[in-house]
């Protein structure tokens, strides 16, 4: 019989702490900073590396990291890092600043990525998430399709501005006769340009709702925006 | 645990910003009272089982195994993992024929050779203790896997949400 065994052998491993993990920033021009907080939590010296790369997102709002060489160079254009690496010493708290090299693009998704070094077996890291957007830029959410089942109502927002936004709208629920029978505040969280973003929201079992409404947010109006029947 | 306690001690991963000028205090007239102005930013830790040994497994037999990561987040986040390099006893790297899979976020098991994968997508912030999750592995050998012991990289990513 052959044996074999599988190890998944690791250092020890990171309390480390960073903060802020996003930063939205709006009108960035060449010298801006952004200023990152690192702290070491578990009592032993770390040396930490740091990288960069691209994030897209997918249509419902996750995270899509891009580190193919491209994304790398491209992020490295525009944001310059103070270092390439530090050590922090035990329970040290140090800060890195992240400089915007270039303002010629309406907007970037970068993301910063800070790893703590370990030889072999698991590691981990931590992804900051940058959205920059230059001025004159401007987000252009408009709700594009809302569906139902019989357990939930799925709206779907595009983005197609020029810079990350967020799709808001209150979802009006009545009965046959006409009573409202709620209403429910829809915010989708953040939608990066050219993309869409679609949210479920579950209704109540005690709901049977037959008709709804839906006002989409948008600069600031209320807009009517859809209605259906069940 | 010390570890709690120093992140206790540093207040969670909140970095507290004084507003206006820097400093905290805003009279209100006689009273003595003082209004202060913190900010909260985000921001999140990680720590991570040292190590995970699998059992022994002969070639086509399938073994688990699960690897303890803790997560501390003031905002919504994400938890992925990706293999990267596989390498026998003398540190060479090895071209594996078997399998190593993680339960994904979808409670399907994936190949974690191949790509980057979601453990978990759309966590919510944590208390303050942290969240921990127990991240099943699985792995098979094939017959080209020799006997011996193999060393596989693994790393997770803790993103936040958008």
């Amino acid at each position: 019989m052959i044996l074999l065994a599988c190890v998944l052998s690791g250092g020890c491993h990171a309390g480390l702490m960073v903060s802020p993990v996003k930063v939205e920033a709006h009108d960035v021009s060449v010298g801006d900073e952004i200023v990152l907080n690192l702290a070491e939590l578990a009592g032993q010296e770390q040396e930490l590396h740091f990288s960069l790369g691209l994030f897209d997102q997918d249509e419902f709002g996750g995270v899509v990291l891009r580190e193919d060489p491209e994304s790398q160079a491209w992020a490295a254009k525009i944001i310059e890092l103070s270092h390439s690496k530090i050590i922090l010493a035990p329970y040290q708290q140090a800060d890195i600043r992240l400089t915007i090299n270039r303002a010629d693009y309406a907007s970037s998704y970068i993301v910063v990525f800070v790893t703590p070094k370990r030889s072999s077996g698991v590691s981990s890291r931590l992804a900051v998430l940058l959205l920059l957007s230059t001025e004159g830029a401007a987000e252009a959410i408009a709700l594009t399709d809302v569906d139902f089942t019989s357990d939930k109502v799925l709206i779907t927002f595009q983005n197609s501005g020029s810079r990350h936004g967020r799709g808001e709208g209150t979802l009006a629920l009545y009965d046959e006769s006409g009573l409202l029978l709620g209403e429910e505040y829809v915010d989708t969280g953040t939608i990066l340009p050219g993309c869409h973003r679609r949210s479920e929201i579950p209704l109540h079992e005690s709901l049977s709702p037959v008709y709804f409404t839906f006002q989409a947010r948008e600069l600031g109006r209320q807009q009517y925006a859809a209605e259906g029947l069940w | 645990m010390r570890w709690n306690l120093r992140l206790f001690q540093l207040g969670f991963f909140c970095v507290l910003v004084l507003l206006s000028t820097g400093s905290v205090a805003v009279a209100s007239g006689d009273s003595g009272k003082v209004t202060m102005f913190v900010e909260v930013a985000p921001g999140f830790a990680i720590s991570l089982q040292d190590s995970l040994t699998f059992p022994q497994a002969a070639p086509g037999r399938s073994v688990e195994a699960e690897l303890d990561v803790t997560v501390w987040s003031n905002v919504d986040w994400q938890l992925r993992a990706t293999a990267t390099t596989v390498r026998s006893e003398d540190g060479t790297p090895h071209d594996f024929e078997g399998g190593i899979e993680v339960l994904d976020f979808e409670s399907a098991w994936r190949n974690l050779l191949i790509g980057e994968r979601i453990i978990r997508y759309a966590q919510q912030p944590t208390p303050s203790e942290g969240e921990t999750i127990s991240v099943p592995f699985r792995f098979q050998p094939g017959f080209g896997d020799g006997p011996g012991t193999y060393t596989i990289q693994v790393q997770f990513t803790v993103v936040p949400a958008l």
